[in-house]
């Protein structure tokens, strides 16, 4: 491949195109070097975090047995009752030059942290009106695991100086919900725009003077029309220096129409695309990082992800077998048919849960609704999406992506299978929407399981002498038959 | 004199130490999936998994020996799937030992309708409400599907605070023949290790006529069971002492049911070797962090600026800092994610089984010292901040039994 000149080529920007200028349709390749961290080859994925961690994956699974590289953290997610109390993140004691971020959540150094106001996906207010309390123009509403807050503009900016993550995607004043009218859309562009001129102008990059934390910027392109924030864009285009790294999109669907100038900035996905063929889709647009619930979903619905790409035909198992047939891009680990199943989740696949355990096993453990279940599937779809992006790039190195994605698009099914069984627990600042008529999200017998637990949760912490671990059943913990299907995971003896 | 035939056994335990003053003793059990030092305390997998925690990661907190239970393998994933897969052991792909219990234990506290009969325990199918009956023959072909190292007797579990003397008799006598039953039943003894069960209640007339009758009976191992269940401390103090006086030297001793770290410390002073317990890791759930000085509820709004370690002498990987490899995970992590994200538990689950199991370790160096007294008296100091007035009289009478006097330097 050739190697051409980006004749905006800023070297203090860490994200470098390796090709420039555009080719309309093929996805292009960069890389994402900041000091003292895994460069990160594009395009590639952000892992998702709930309060600082990858879910199921405890910190030390992470490290062993995932390549994640980068992560996405939500600010929402740390500063319950903030600003009336400073919450814990902010003192968390570092060392010079350590993000307190990182160490507070225990994500290893070199990993790649990328803050944004919210969780992705966001869960949003219950309804459109925005509180009384609220000053529009310099604040929006989050959702922490105590309720909806307000979150003001330099709340946020002072906090991502301190807690200095190595991207940090600006705020931005979207809509959800129904495209947002006119005049919306007007005070939409007004406020993104001074919200990131005002990022830019505070945040510390690294190798500033005197500053000892620094991050680099991404600002937030709305999810509207080119035409309808090209003022705003216009204000970018001035803003790319070393302080302006790239930009979150929260649609793609502009991307082939924004400004040349702003081509060279890093372009990260927050479009919430549900399968790998819309990731190719905006890879071949020109996208560089993802962040979607895609890994996690299937996870969490017990698929094990059974993809790759550049595809392989799989070998026809039985003459009876279509060819024409797709392929599914998951298994489904709730059927029975993987009972007695000794097979890796994928064949062929290197990840830990494949090449240690078994699909027999996986499965008992969704039955019993065992939390190893989440845990294993988790490791192999990270595997999984992490192989699909370096096959990615590999193609498109090649030359070849166009042929691969049309090959793709060919073996595969367009969509993830059905879920057809029950899903972890969800808790309530994770669940993505309160719109009434919405089904509860966790069947009622949780309730009762949750009235147990809290139970135990105000039961003395401390043992006493004569308090023995049986008499916790005697504190509610009694399985009657109607809650037969959750004996193992409320009771163990 | 013709000898008697030495009942087939796949285990091999050979005392290492005994301490001067106390009747407890450091040993080393050796089974088909290795050898394990003991005294031990054993987790709990109920379901061929631990809370959440990979096989690999049980494995890295030291963990060679733990439970699974044989009511809910033997309902899922079943009977016909173990047998497909070829066993628990590789159902959840873990190298080292597995012991389960007999299943009664579960039927008669989970289930209200549980009935006991001379044929087995009757109850209704958490499925589908169907009569059903565990009867010995079946649990030992349970486990002997699931092919654990250690497989139990069932025995005829009633709860010792039970005021129903001639009951707790009849039960007594029926766990001796059920362990007849148990024996002829267990297929693979050259393989599996089948344990009886001492009951008694608290009675110590009948506890010592059921020591008796089960040690005659020359199975590789001895339970003491039916004591988790509410007694009083020193009643359960009684029974230990009297049946270990009553057993066998070179046969190892498991107390079932007993996790805490005060009764875990009494009981190997009157002579017990192994103990199991779900509390450490249910605990764990609920954001419960057991210490050398005590038990800390993580969740509690105290712990959410505290960065320091979950125990600061703990050398698990959560508590271990970066520098030595470890994660150097805070309480106020702890705090932002207990009972909110599953790693929380995870994180802490691991932390409560390394402790233990390090304290067991601790245990078994003090014996092998043979400094246990003075151990047994620094432990007290620390968890109890050097308040002596704090120290549960149970185990201070408890150790005075064995030479032990905790309330003097
Ligand atoms: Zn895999
Ligand atoms: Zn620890």
């Amino acid at each position: 491949m050739t190697r051409l000149e980006d004749p905006y080529d800023d070297s203090m920007r860490p994200f470098k195109l390796l090709e420039f200028p555009e080719r309309s349709h093929g996805g292009r390749l960069g890389k994402l070097e900041l000091p003292h961290r895994h460069a990160i080859e594009t395009p590639h994925y952000l892992a998702i975090t709930s309060r600082g961690a990858v879910p199921h994956l405890s910190q030390d699974n992470m490290r062993r047995h995932s390549n994640i590289k980068a992560t996405y953290l939500g600010l929402e997610d740390f500063v319950e009752n903030a600003p009336r109390r400073t919450p814990p993140l902010f003192q968390q004691p570092v060392k010079n030059g350590e993000s307190p971020l990182k160490k507070f959540t225990t994500l290893p150094r070199d990993t790649v942290a990328v803050l944004a106001p919210r969780r992705m996906p966001p869960v949003n207010p219950p309804n459109l009106n925005r509180k009384s309390e609220q000053a529009p123009n310099r604040s929006i509403i989050i959702s922490t695991s105590v309720g909806f807050q307000i979150l003001d503009v330099d709340e946020f900016i002072n906090d991502a100086q301190k807690l200095s993550p190595d991207l940090v995607i600006g705020l931005s004043d979207n809509v959800v919900g129904e495209a947002p009218g006119k005049r919306r859309a007007e005070k939409m562009v007004d406020r993104t725009a001074a919200w990131t001129r005002k990022l830019l102008q505070s945040i510390a990059t690294p190798g500033d003077p005197g500053s000892s934390t620094a991050s680099y910027a991404l600002a937030p392109i709305l999810p509207l029309s080119v035409a309808a924030q090209s003022q705003y864009l216009a204000q970018l285009e001035d803003e790319m220096d070393n302080r302006l790294c790239g930009f979150a999109l929260y649609d793609t669907a502009c991307l082939p129409d924004l400004p040349e100038r702003l081509y060279s900035g890093v372009r990260l996905s927050l479009d919430e695309v549900s399968t790998p063929h819309k990731v190719l889709d905006e890879v071949a647009m020109g996208v560089d990082l993802f962040v979607f619930p895609l890994v996690g979903a299937a996870t969490d619905a017990g698929l094990a992800l059974d993809f790759a790409f550049p595809a392989v035909q799989a070998p026809i198992d039985g003459p009876s077998e279509q060819s024409s047939e797709r392929q599914p891009l998951a298994i489904d680990l709730w059927t029975k048919d993987h009972a007695t199943d000794l097979g890796p989740l994928r064949k062929g696949c290197s990840c830990f849960a494949c090449g240690t355990h078994h699909r027999a096993y996986v499965h008992h453990l969704l039955d019993a609704k065992e939390m190893l279940a989440w845990v294993l599937l988790q490791i192999h779809n990270h595997h999984i999406i992490d192989a699909f992006f370096s096959g990615i790039r590999e193609s498109i190195s090649r030359d070849s992506f166009e042929h691969d994605v049309e090959n793709f698009n060919k073996i595969y099914e367009s969509e993830m299978p059905e879920k057809t069984g029950q899903g972890p627990r969800v808790r309530g600042y994770q669940m993505r929407s309160e719109e009434p008529g919405e089904k509860k999200k966790n069947p009622s017998r949780y309730n009762t399981l949750d009235d147990i637990r809290q139970k135990i949760a105000d039961a003395p912490s401390e043992p006493d002498a004569t308090m023995k671990a049986t008499s916790l059943e005697n504190q509610g913990l009694v399985v009657t038959r109607e809650s037969k299907t959750s004996i193992g995971d409320e009771l163990d003896k | 004199m013709v000898p008697t035939p030495k009942s087939p056994s796949a285990l091999k335990f050979d005392l290492v130490a005994r301490c001067s003053v106390t009747k407890a003793r450091a040993s080393i059990l050796r089974l088909p999936h290795g050898p394990v030092q003991l005294p031990i305390w054993m987790p709990v997998a109920t379901q061929a998994s631990l809370k959440g925690l990979t096989p690999e990661q049980l494995e890295q907190t030291g963990c060679r020996l733990c439970l699974n239970n044989t009511y809910h393998l033997g309902l899922k994933p079943g009977q016909a799937v173990l047998d497909a897969v070829g066993g628990a052991h590789k159902l959840q792909s873990w190298r080292h030992n597995i012991l389960t219990d007999s299943g009664g234990f579960q039927m008669v506290s989970l289930l209200k309708l549980a009935q006991v009969t001379e044929e087995g325990v009757r109850f209704l199918s958490p499925h589908d409400g169907s009569p059903m009956l565990l009867t010995p023959e079946h649990s030992i072909s349970l486990q002997n599907s699931i092919g654990s190292d250690i497989i139990m007797q069932l025995d005829d579990v009633i709860a010792t605070t039970s005021p129903d003397l001639s009951r707790i008799e009849e039960a007594t006598h029926r766990s001796v023949r059920w362990l007849d039953r148990c024996i002829a039943a267990h297929k693979t003894p050259e393989t599996q290790n089948l344990f009886c069960i001492i009951q008694g209640g608290l009675d110590l007339g009948l506890r010592r006529q059921c020591c008796k009758a089960m040690v005659e009976r020359d199975t590789p191992g001895i339970a003491i069971g039916g004591l988790s269940g509410g007694e009083a401390k020193d009643a359960y103090c009684k029974v230990v002492d009297t049946c270990t006086e009553l057993l066998p030297e070179k046969k190892p001793r498991y107390v079932m049911g007993v996790g805490f770290p005060e009764d875990l410390l009494v009981s190997v002073a009157l002579g017990a070797d192994m103990f199991d317990c779900v509390w450490p890791t249910r605990t764990a759930r609920f954001g419960n962090a057991i210490t050398s000085s005590g038990t800390l509820n993580l969740r509690h709004k105290s712990y959410a600026e505290d960065f320091s370690p979950v125990d600061l002498d703990c050398n698990c990987i959560c508590c271990r800092s970066e520098a030595d490899g470890g994660l150097g995970v805070s309480r106020a992590y702890i705090h932002h994610v207990a009972a909110k994200e599953t790693v929380g538990a995870h994180l802490l689950t691991m932390h409560n089984i390394h402790y233990l199991l390090s304290l067991m370790n601790e245990v078994r160096e003090a014996i092998l010292e043979d400094r246990y007294p003075q151990f047994l008296k620094d432990y007290f100091r620390r968890m109890h901040a050097g308040n002596r007035e704090k120290y549960p009289v149970w185990a201070v009478d408890a150790l005075k039994g064995v030479g032990v006097n905790l309330l003097e330097q």
